[in-house]
Formats: C-alpha cells, structure tokens, sequence
C-alpha cells in the first residue's frame, strides 16, 4: 500500500510575502533578455542535474544578459584556482603591509557582508560597519566573514556571512555569499574551544565539476574560536593542510573543491598550551 | 494561463514573458517551501530558501529540461543543490531579496499561529527521525516518501540515475528502521504514514 504522503505543510508563506516574492521574480525575469528558442523549448530528455558553479572568476565570461554567476567553458583557459594558496597571506603571524589590507578590506564592503538580510532577519549595515571582518587573502582572492554573535533569540540570532571574491571581479563584483543564522542557544567559544558557524562539513561537488571551465568550485569553513586560539589548520582526509585566517575573534578558510573535499576533514586548533585535533562534526551548530 | 503545463510557461518565461514564470511561482512554491523546510529545519529558513530557489532557477533557465513537461522534478534539484551549499547565494540573489519589504512577524490570523506550530513541531520530529542518517538517505526518504515523488522525478531532482534512487530509498528504509526504537510509537514520527512505509 502506497502511504498518502504530504507534500505542503499546515503553514504556508503569508499572502503579502508570496505576493512581494511574485513581485520580485518579475522584476528579475523583466530585467533580463530572452534566451534563444531553441535553448528554451525545454526537451523531455532526462538529464541529472549538476550542481552549478559558486564562484566567477575575474576574467569568467558571463552569458550576455544573464545575471549572476552563470559562465561559460573554456577550455583553454588557466584554471581558475591556480592562484589559490593553502596558507593566506593573512595566517596568523604574517605580516601584512596596512595598504594591502585596506584594500582587501574594500573589497569585503563590496560583497556587502553584514549588511544582508538572512532568513527574514533584516541586514544591520550600520552595525555592520562597526564590526571587525575577518579578510582571509590567498592568491588573487579575497575571502570575508561578518559574524555578530547577536542574544540567541529570532529577533537578534546569531547571523554570519562569508563571501568570496576575485580581483578584478565579475561586474557584478562577483560572486558568493554564504550566511548562516541561528537564534538556539550556543556556547560563545572560551579559551582554546572553538565553533564551526558556517561552511561545509561533507563534499558535494563532482569531481569533474569544475573541469574545462574557468570557474571554480569551492569549498570553506569558518566561525569563531575563543581567546587562546593562535592559529587553525584543517587538515583534508588527502592530507592537505590548509592554514586558516584567525582575526577578531573568528576563523574562515576557503579551498578549490578539486584540492580536496571536506569529507572527513580535521581541525588542529593551535594555543599556547599545545595544539588539539577536533573533528569539525563536534564543534559545529546544530543546523 | 493558470491551464497552461509548466513546459509551456517556461517557454513563455524563456522568450520573456514574465507572467508565465510567476505562474509557476504560483504553483509550486508551497511544495518548494515545505521541501526547503522538511530539509533545513526551520520554517523561517524556507522562506527565506524559497525566493532564492526560484531566483536561481531563473537564473538556471537555459539548463533546464523538464520530465513530461513537469517544472516540479527540477525545482526541487534546484532547492536541493541550494540546500547543499548552506545558503550559499549568488551576492545578487541576497541583494535582490534585500529588497523585499521585512516579513510581517504577525500571522494574518490565529489558524495561522497554528498551522505554524503544528509544522514546527512536525519538523522538529522528522529531525527526529532522520538524525544520524546520512544526507543521501535523507533527501531520498524526504522526497519519495514526504514529497511524495515517484522515482524518476526523485532522480531528476537528486542528478543520479533511477537505479540509484531505488537502492539508496531501500538502504534509507532499512537504516531508518534499524535506528528506531522497537515499540515507538508511530506518533512519534513526522508522519503517522511514515513507520507505514518503512515497515
């Protein structure tokens, strides 16, 4: 027997919300040019779907009309990663010249980290601007996490933003946001604890991804850690070492999804009492 | 147009016609919605899921390809690659819904309060049920049993073949029931349908 099954919930979205979301949607489909007819009439094939790109790169080529990130194969293209560096010019310890920074700095302000509405709870720009952002740099790429710890209830939740973005950009400046928002008590890290707020735990990208094209698949991880944490390394399940940024009270690392997947990865958490191994699974919000 | 099928609305939408692409808003978002919800674990975040599924799937158009002119199976591999990432958004798509009004914190009326308390509570047991499985074995028990999905739209959505749908549903079924507690009562579970379909 066939069990009935349940395909909406008792809730729905509120007349006025799904109203403004219809309103939006038009705008967007408004805004951009039709694609050719024979790319529109939409065939019966089955074909899996593949997961899509996350990030433009600088000299991506972007569809005519389209907004966003959708690129196109190019095959005689560099890759698109080949700038990354497992250990940023913002590890722990390096001295970083203030011109630099202030200029990665910008290009954080540019993806509007903070400032962004999640989940329903509105962007807090101006408190945006008052906080300190982690700016991880490696290669030709600058990488942001936002997070404001906020009193773990809905109206003020714990909300984190990280994004990713490529000098020269895209013109739309690219590219990728990754936010999280959570309103359930936590513990604030405290000495050398430390606490996953975003990012990816398992890998989900194809291997062939991200092959012949001149964009990149990413994968990344980030939070905050308490006072005592000098430095974080994650350490692929291949062996990979990537050292993260730590500044402000947060942690964030971003790597090409072909250097190795987050599957099985693991945190050395670096103090002056000594370093720990963590499997992220342990120090992660319950989502 | 509301009797026009989805593969001719995105035809529609495709050459321009924004309306068409708003009639399918129209159509699925609710199960997009519950989709979002039943995966994340929270409502607040599915409503917040939903625009974005429907603004990359704009933003996916020329990719798609749909099953018996039927949008449904490839929404929901949008919403599911969406889910993978976290929340992981084009800037643009953030941006975009920036600029919607702040949802009203008000429900319209009291059923309302209480269609969102029942869900909650439905969410936070098929969380229950699932915790510990592994994310292929619950987007597949999600789909085909929640959702209600038959195989070969659980295969576009989930970009695997229709042989993989089955044996990762089988082996789901059989993790599920080796997982739960012998004498658990079937209110316990998301559904009351649910220990039905695994038995």
């Amino acid at each position: 027997m066939t069990p009935p099954t349940q395909p909406t919930l008792s809730s729905s979205l509120s007349q006025a919300r799904a109203a403004d979301i219809r309103a939006l949607l038009l705008t967007e489909v408004e805004a951009t040019e039709p694609v050719s007819a024979r790319r529109a009439t939409a065939p019966t094939r089955v074909r899996p779907a593949r997961p899509r790109l996350v990030l433009a790169c600088a000299s991506a080529v972007a569809v005519a009309g389209v907004a966003g990130v959708l690129l196109v194969a190019d095959p005689t293209a560099a890759p698109a990663n080949a700038a990354w560096t497992a250990e940023p010019a913002t590890a722990p310890g390096v001295a970083v010249d203030s011109g630099d920074l202030e200029t990665w700095a910008s290009q954080c302000t540019d993806l509007g980290v903070g400032g962004l509405s999640v989940q329903g709870v509105p962007g807090q720009p101006e408190a945006a601007a008052r906080r300190n952002v982690l700016i991880d740099r490696r290669g030709s790429y600058t990488y942001c996490v936002d997070i404001s710890s906020g009193d773990q209830t809905p109206a003020n939740p714990l909300m984190g933003l990280a994004g990713l973005t490529a000098d020269g950009g895209s013109d739309d400046g690219l590219s990728m946001v990754n936010t999280t928002s959570y309103d359930k008590p936590y513990d604030q890290p405290q000495g050398r604890e430390i606490l996953m707020v975003g990012g990816d735990l398992e890998g989900y990208l194809q291997d062939d991804e991200d092959a012949g094209t001149r964009s990149l698949g990413i994968y990344q991880q980030w939070g905050l850690v308490g006072s005592d944490v000098d430095g974080v390394t994650i350490v692929l399940a291949n062996g990979l070492q990537i050292t993260a940024t730590v500044d402000h009270g947060m942690w964030g690392a971003w790597w090409p999804a072909d250097r190795g997947t987050p599957t099985g990865s693991q945190f050395i958490v670096h103090s002056n009492t000594g370093d720990q191994t963590i499997d992220p699974a342990d120090v992660g919000l319950d989502w | 147009m509301s009797e026009l099928s989805d593969g001719e609305l995105w035809r529609r939408a495709a050459a321009g016609d924004a309306e068409s692409f708003a009639v399918i808003f129209d159509r699925h978002h609710a199960v997009i919605r519950a989709y979002c919800a039943r995966r994340s674990g929270s409502l607040d975040a599915a409503d917040d899921l939903v625009s974005i599924v429907f603004l990359e799937a704009w933003r996916q158009r020329a990719d798609v390809e749909l099953l018996e002119d039927k949008a449904l199976p490839w929404l929901y591999g949008v919403a599911n690659r969406t889910l993978h990432r976290r929340w992981r958004t084009s800037l643009r798509h953030r941006r975009a819904l920036d600029r919607l009004p702040p949802p009203d914190d008000s429900p319209d009326h009291a059923d309302d309060v209480a269609a969102r308390l029942d869900d909650q509570r439905h969410l936070a047991q098929l969380h229950d049920s699932l915790d510990g499985l592994p994310r292929a074995d619950q987007e597949v028990l999600t789909l085909c049993v929640w959702q209600g999905l038959d195989y070969a739209s659980a295969a576009i959505a989930l970009g695997v073949p229709i042989g993989t749908v089955r044996s990762r549903l089988s082996r789901a079924r059989a993790r599920l029931a080796a997982s739960t507690p012998q004498g658990r009562s079937t209110d316990s579970y998301a559904t009351p349908h649910t220990q039905q379909e695994l038995s």
